[in-house]
Order: C-alpha cells, then sequence, then structure tokens
C-alpha cells in the first residue's frame, strides 16, 4: 500500500519508472531513528569499495568489503566481502596487482543488491566515504533506483578535526589512510582489498572516535558534522 | 571470495596458543565469530566478582593490566596474551580487575564456539589445564610492584598439578531424615555453603547447595517443611584422594558441578572423607607452567630469559618428580616448554637470516630422538633437523636455511642445550635438506640398509614437526610407510638391532655393569632398559606400517590397540617404561648429569626393585620380536 503510494508520488513528481522493489524496501525503512539514540547504541557499516578508478560517473566497482561497527566493537561475523564481476581490464590488474578471471564475482546488480541489505539503516563510515557512496549512487541509478539514504561518517573529516593546528593548511596526503594508519599505530599489509581497507578504516574509526569523546565529541550529529572547526 | 577481514583475524591468532593447537578450518570458524573491542586507556574492562559474559580475551594490540582488590598489578597481557578464559569455563566470576594501561584493541572469542572446539581437542585441554593459574592471576605480590617472575621463589611452581592436602576440616554432613529447614539451619551453623547428606554408612546419598536453597526454595517451587532428599542433588560425583588440582577443576568444569566429595575409594558406595568446592580449588591454585611458557613467548624475551626460563624449568621438573606427578603429564609439560623455546629461538633466527615464506618457500623444524619422542624430562643434547621445500632450489636459498638453521642451533646452545657430539643437527648440510632429498635419503636408508642406516633410522624416523610447515613432516612419515610397503630387510636389520641389548639376567649386586671406559662397573639405564623398549615399541609399530606416535609410552597404547592379544605385555612393557623415566631422571638429578649411569650400590631397595621388574617385559618383548622377525637363526 505505502509502497504503491510512494511509487504514485513519485511518478507525479517527474520519474517515468517506479523503483525497483529492492531499493523500495531499503528506502522505506527509517533512517532517522539513529538521530535519537546515543551513540553507543547506533550500528554503523564501516565500509570501502575498489573501483576501476576516481571518476563516480566512468570507472566500475571491482568490489565491496564491509564490517558492522557498534559501540567500541567489530562484529567479524558480520563482515562483507564482494567480488564485482567487471570487463577484464588490463590496467586494472597493474594497479591492484589483483589477477581474476572474467566470470569471477558476481552481478554488479546482485552486489548491490547484497549491500544495500547488509547495511540496512546503519550509518556508513568509510576513509573518503563521499567517493564510496557516489561509487554506490552510480550503481543504484544504473538499476533504475534511487540513491543511498543512510548517515554517513567521513574518517578523513574526523582526522582533519583532530590535526592539531587546525589554521594549517591540510597537505596532499596528509589525511591518506596510510598516513593516518602508521600515525596510529596500526599495520597496514595487504592495502587496496576492499575488506582490509574497510577493517583497517573501522579500527582507525575506533581510534579517532575515542580522541574526539575526549575532547567532548559524542553525538552522531557530531561525528557526521564535515565542517573543521577549534575544537 | 576469500574474506580478508576473517583472514586477518586467523592470521593473528595462529601464531599463540592455545589457537596453535587448532586445525586451520576449525580456527578459520572461529575467527569468523571474532568480536574486535577498543579499549581506551585506563577504561576497566572486568572488575572483581562480575560474572563474565560469553567472550574471553586475546590482546591485539595495547596492554591490559590484571590487578587484585588493594591494587597491585598481578600481570601484563601484551600482544597474544589470552586473558578471562578460565572464569568462563568453570563459569565463575572474576578474580581480578582488568584494565587497559594503554589504548587497546582485544580480540573477544566467543566461549560458545569455542568450546566445543576444547572437548574435540585433548592437547587444548591439557595446555589450558597447564594455563589456568595464569587466567586468575596466581602471582600474588604484596608490593603491587611490576611483577617480576625471576623474583618468583621456585618452590612456588606448579601447585595446578599436586595433590590437593588432605588435612581439610571434616566436612559438614546431614541425615536424610532432615527437612529442608533443618538443613539449611545446619548449614548456616556450620557457616557452610554445602551439606552432604549420607545414610547410616557414611556414604554420601546426596548434596545440598546453597544455589539449591536460592534456586528452588527462594522461588519459591518447594516448602521448607519437605524432606531434605526432595531438593538435594543426587547422586553425589565422588573422587579418590590425591587427585591432582587440575583434574578436579576439569571434573567439575565438564560435569558443570561446583562441588566433589572424597570418598574412601572414589565411589558413592564408601565412607565419605570430605567435600572440595570450587573455591577451595581456585585457593589452592598459585603458579604453574604457564609462567613460564608466558614468558617464553614474550616478545621482549632474550636468549638470557630462556636460559633462566630453562633453569626454572628444570627446579619445577625436579619438583615434579618428587610429588611423583605422572610421569606421561610431566613429559608432555617439558616437551611443550621445551617446544615453545626451540620455537622462539626459531623464529628469532628465521628474522635475522633473512627468511620469507616468499622467497624461500616453507620449511618445518624437526626435532630428532628423545626430543623427537618427547621423552627429555633432562636436558640432554641438540637432535634436529630442517626439511623444507623451496621456490627454487638454489645454493642461495640453502644458505639461508642453513644460516637459519646455524643461529637456532646456537641460540639454542645459549638457551643451555649442548650442541649434538655427532652433529646431528640441522645446522649441518646433511640435515638440512629439501623435502626431495629427504625422501631421497630415507628410501636410501629403507632399501639399502647398512649398519649405520638402521642406526640413522632410529633416531631420525623418531622426528616430529616442532615449528613451521607439518606438512612436510607428514609428507616425510607417508614416505617413509610407503617406503616400508616394498620393503626385505629394513625390518629384519631393525629387529636385529632392537634385540642386541638383552635386559640383564640377574638382579641386586649382579647387575650387568659397563667393563670399559669411564662408567666402569655402573650400570647403563639408557641402553641396557630404555633404549630396548623405545627400540621395540618403535620396530612393532613400523612392521604394522604406522608411524609410530611421539612418546614410547603412547607407541604402546597403539600397539595394545592393534594387537590386543599382546595387550597385557605391552602394559607391563609401557609401566616399565614409565619407571625407567622417572628413576632416569631421579638419578640425574640427584647426580646433576644425563642420569644415564648408576651405581649399583648407590641404589636403594625400592630402586632396585623397580628395575628388577622393569626387566621382565624387556626380555618378554624381545622373545616376541625374535619370533616374529624370525631372528633365532640369526643370531644363534
Amino acid at each position: 500500500m505505502m509502497q504503491k503510494l510512494f511509487q504514485e508520488v513519485r511518478a507525479y513528481f517527474g520519474s517515468s519508472e517506479p523503483y525497483p522493489d529492492f531499493y523500495q524496501q531499503y528506502a522505506e525503512q527509517d533512517f532517522s531513528k539513529n538521530l535519537r539514540l546515543p551513540f553507543e547504541e547506533i550500528t554503523c557499516t564501516v565500509f570501502d569499495t575498489e573501483t576501476t578508478g576516481l571518476d563516480a560517473g566512468k570507472d566500475k566497482i571491482l568490489s565491496i568489503g564491509a564490517i558492522q561497527l557498534k559501540g567500541n566493537e567489530l562484529f567479524v561475523g558480520k563482515s562483507l566481502s564482494i567480488l564485482v564481476r567487471q570487463k577484464q581490464d588490463f590496467k586494472i590488474a597493474a594497479i591492484h596487482g589483483i589477477i581474476r578471471n572474467e566470470e569471477d564475482g558476481m552481478e554488479q546488480s546482485e552486489a548491490i543488491r547484497q549491500f544495500l541489505e547488509f547495511i540496512g539503516t546503519s550509518v556508513l563510515i568509510g576513509h573518503h566515504v563521499d567517493f564510496d557512496i557516489a561509487m554506490i549512487n552510480a550503481a543504484l541509478k544504473g538499476m533504475q533506483a534511487g540513491p543511498l539514504k543512510n548517515q554517513k561518517i567521513d574518517t578523513a573529516h574526523l582526522a582533519a578535526r583532530l590535526n592539531s593546528s587546525p589554521d594549517a593548511l591540510p597537505q596532499a596526503g596528509q589525511f591518506s589512510l596510510d598516513v593516518l594508519c602508521k600515525q596510529y599505530g596500526l599495520v597496514t599489509k595487504a592495502r587496496h582489498t576492499a575488506d582490509g581497507d574497510a577493517y583497517l578504516t573501522a579500527i582507525l574509526f575506533l581510534h579517532l572516535r575515542h580522541r574526539l569523546r575526549e575532547r567532548g565529541v559524542h553525538s552522531l550529529q557530531a561525528l557526521t558534522q564535515k565542517k573543521r572547526r577549534l575544537l | 571470495m576469500k574474506n580478508e577481514i576473517v583472514h586477518r583475524v586467523y592470521d593473528f591468532l595462529k601464531d599463540y596458543p592455545p589457537f596453535t593447537l587448532l586445525t586451520p578450518a576449525d580456527l578459520m570458524s572461529l575467527s569468523a565469530q571474532v568480536v574486535v573491542r577498543f579499549i581506551p586507556k585506563n577504561q576497566l574492562l572486568f572488575s572483581i566478582g562480575e560474572n563474565p559474559g560469553s567472550y574471553f580475551y586475546v590482546v591485539h594490540t595495547g596492554a591490559i593490566h590484571l590487578s587484585q582488590e588493594d591494587g597491585s598489578l598481578v600481570d601484563q597481557c601484551d600482544e597474544g596474551d589470552v586473558f578471562g578464559l578460565r572464569p568462563l569455563l568453570a563459569k565463575s566470576p572474576y578474580l581480578l580487575r582488568a584494565e587497559a594501561a594503554e589504548n587497546t584493541l582485544l580480540y573477544a572469542i566467543p566461549t560458545a564456539t569455542f568450546s566445543p572446539l576444547l572437548a574435540q581437542n585433548p592437547a587444548i585441554s591439557t595446555y589450558l589445564i597447564s594455563n589456568f593459574a595464569a587466567g586468575i592471576g596466581a602471582m600474588y605480590h604484596a608490593s603491587g610492584a611490576e611483577v617480576s617472575d625471576a623474583a618468583l621463589p621456585a618452590s612456588d611452581y606448579l601447585t595446578e598439578l599436586l595433590p590437593l592436602p588432605t588435612d581439610r576440616r571434616k566436612p559438614v554432613t546431614g541425615t536424610p531424615e532432615l527437612s529442608i529447614r533443618q538443613a539449611a539451619q545446619r548449614m548456616a551453623q556450620e557457616g557452610v555453603g554445602s551439606l552432604l547428606i549420607c545414610n547410616e554408612n557414611n556414604f554420601p546419598v546426596g548434596i545440598l547447595t546453597d544455589k539449591d536453597l536460592r534456586n528452588k526454595v527462594v522461588g519459591g517451587n518447594i516448602r521448607m517443611e519437605q524432606p531434605v532428599t526432595d531438593l538435594m542433588s543426587s547422586p553425589v560425583l565422588c573422587v579418590r584422594e590425591g587427585l591432582a588440582l587440575a583434574q578436579l577443576q576439569l571434573m567439575m568444569m565438564k560435569n558443570k558441578i561446583r562441588h566433589l566429595a572424597i570418598t574412601q575409594d572414589g565411589t558413592p558406595d564408601s565412607a565419605v572423607l570430605g567435600v572440595i568446592s570450587e573455591h577451595d580449588l581456585v585457593i589452592q591454585q598459585t603458579q604453574n607452567p604457564a609462567v613460564f611458557s608466558k614468558e617464553i613467548n614474550r616478545k621482549s624475551s632474550t636468549v638470557a630469559d630462556l636460559r633462566r626460563i630453562r633453569e626454572q624449568i628444570d627446579g619445577l621438573m625436579e619438583r615434579y618428580l618428587q610429588q611423583e606427578v605422572s610421569i606421561p603429564l610431566v613429559l608432555e609439560i617439558v616437551s611443550e616448554l621445551n617446544d615453545q623455546i626451540i620455537q622462539k629461538c626459531v623464529t628469532q633466527a628465521a628474522e635475522e637470516a633473512g627468511y620469507s615464506e616468499a622467497a624461500h618457500g616453507t620449511f618445518c623444524w624437526l626435532a630428532l630422538g628423545s626430543e623427537g619422542r618427547q621423552e627429555q624430562i633432562l636436558r640432554t643434547d641438540q637432535d634436529s633437523a630442517l626439511v623444507y621445500e623451496p621456490v627454487e632450489d638454489d645454493a642461495k636459498t640453502k644458505e639461508v636455511y642453513l644460516n637459519l638453521a646455524k643461529k637456532t642451533v646456537d641460540y639454542l646452545h645459549e638457551v643451555g642445550f649442548d650442541y649434538c657430539p655427532a652433529n646431528m643437527m640441522a645446522s649441518n648440510s646433511d640435515w638440512c635438506q629439501t623435502l626431495t632429498n629427504w625422501k631421497h635419503t630415507f628410501r636410501k636408508w629403507i632399501h639399502q640398509p647398512g649398519e649405520t642406516e638402521v642406526l640413522m633410522t632410529t633416531i631420525f624416523f623418531d622426528f616430529r614437526a616442532i615449528y613451521g610447515d607439518k606438512s612436510l613432516a607428514e609428507a616425510l612419515s607417508a614416505h617413509i610407510i610407503a617406503c616400508l610397503a616394498r620393503d626385505e630387510v629394513y625390518l629384519h636389520m631393525l629387529a636385529r638391532n632392537a634385540v642386541q641389548n638383552p635386559p640383564p639376567l640377574s638382579f641386586f649386586r649382579n647387575f650387568i655393569v659397563e667393563k670399559n671406559g669411564d662408567h666402569q662397573h655402573e650400570f647403563d639405564i639408557k641402553a641396557r632398559a630404555m633404549m630396548p623398549l623405545a627400540d621395540a615399541a618403535r620396530l612393532l609399530l613400523l612392521a604394522h606400517k604406522h608411524m609410530p606416535p611421539p612418546s614410547t609410552l603412547r607407541r604402546f597404547e597403539k600397539l595394545k590397540e592393534l594387537e590386543p592379544q599382546h595387550a597385557e605385555l605391552y602394559q607391563l612393557a609401557a609401566d616399565a617404561y614409565e619407571i625407567l623415566v622417572r628413576l632416569r631422571a631421579l638419578n640425574g638429578q640427584r647426580n646433576k648429569d644425563s642420569g644415564r649411569y648408576f651405581n649399583p650400590d648407590e641404589l636403594d631397595k625400592m630402586m632396585r626393585l623397580s628395575l628388577r621388574n622393569s626387566f621382565q617385559p624387556i626380555a618378554e618383548i624381545q622373545k616376541l620380536i625374535k619370533i616374529r622377525f624370525q631372528l633365532t637363526g640369526i643370531l644363534a
């Protein structure tokens, strides 16, 4: 009933096609409830995508890795590791050192469906998360579906906020995952797999959040804030 | 697709006990259930008296301090240290508080997944039994200063395996005629947490505990006027006197109970001598080999530390022997600790030798001879070999492995394991070979055996994987069995070798003593009594096309299975071997040497009798070998 109404409203505002069912179901969930919970009780998903390049308009998703986080805990049992089937591209293998067959992995549409099911209404956490979200959104668009609706936290932003001299302009690469991991003493082996990076980002987030909490940043709203400011 | 996250957890856990004892498949499924938890510095993880949740912990990075109520530090857990497991298994509250000394990342391991693995894998149970004290923090240090293990008095080591002292107070008992109210009153008067209900013969028929009263009476399902027999648990689990603490604790864990009755013969059909509660056990627990294990595996341990630890282990062994701890258990513990020392040395050496799996392939460090058989209570010299599967079978790779082996052997020498005088060590180019070469050597020994070759096999075929890729050792075992399938002469030669030292025919003053050399007029327990049994067990199993398990005792167990018609003889042989191991170790401790030579005049009556009794099965088993391998003609 609700679904139908939703589709009609959408049709009225100019979209020609109704959203596919899987997206409809995803979009109908209550994303605002997180705003009413203390951060410790909010389920988050730390994720990363591995792509053929940095242009969300053109490039393709090669794999998606994700792990669930709540409070100070990561749940290895609730982790996701998806290889997406894409046309073989010699350049990709050269960059990532991953050699795979064209038939490896699952169809992108299936991967996206599984991803949406996995994240539910959780808060998405990622390093430069906007890019990964843009990649997923582009894939969703290709499936005639709408964009992600989850709240998001960018660990690169958090790191920037923790930067001791906020007035100084950030230098290139200063908040890269590699540099930050080194700064927090995290081992960075097997980088450049989506799931490995998601895991690393998750641990980095735990450290960053601890530092932010020490400075009085507690709520989800405070964490999702983008602007750098004096803390 | 392989889940990199699960693999990372796996890669970390696989290097630390008890996870080292799990199969890769089991460890992988356990890894998939791990929860990674961040504990900020100074934050409390659990406090004393708190009930454990459903996880125990492994430190990934950072440090956790375990301390007592008065704030004194009991232990610091660093990378790879396991804690909080005992309260979970024993279902009892934490006895220490755990606090993060720095920002710490923990792997929380679900007990629900771990427990079934524990049940399937006796090696893990053994490991945990020998490690329990670590979890409850037995090292009580009044000072509260950083724990220095070196400062611990040696006499404190290992109460885990010692019999519980029997001078406990008389058990509080009641008769089955009591009402629940009367029973409860009696418990209150005596200030006890449990009441044994005994019949007129003083045999235990049931037990009433605080918990029963709390749960059932207060719960309202039962009235105070009902007879105590309505409420008590029955039958009572009974044990005999003198069981080791670890055994008792394991029994409680297995049966999920907190009280055991001690009776005269260990069954409910004899008189009660006392009651042991879980609480009693906790009070008794102090120190154990876990301390050593932990120290060995500490990242910062140096060779000098290992040397000191190895000396302390000697002290521990001395105590074990004096307290008559069972020999199989002693052997298991000492060989586990020795293995860990070797593992530590190999790890260090591999790093320094520039070894990398990607460039040089996998390898396995093998212990040979008595160390391979896990039969070294006293330190003897090193016997080792190295087998590797190179990426590129070139001189450079071999150089790396030889270098690795040399460094390891040197470290072990510094720790206190003498070089092998016959140079049977992995640092010898002959004994540092590729899998292919080893197979070739073994094939040659079996198919073209001379006297030297046969002797070699009695040392080398007792190999045991200590470190690295165990599949290489397994491949060698399989190869030996395959070669034996086409054997014609080897087993006969081995049999001949096994019976060449007949046991002494007479006893008391007429021991066969060595006629020449340094040990003139002394009795050689190794050559005259132990080797004949070890050789026999090895031979008989190989003849069954069975790769002998480590330890002569276990080999006789296996033989009992394979030849039930000779079970009695093999049991006698195993018993004899156990006695010989003990006698030799005691002798060695007394004379501060290998214990191999006895002066018959110095033996007391008990020892002489024990020795004499051990000769009989040797004679029997040699007779069996002669018949089975038709040696009578050859030897005549």
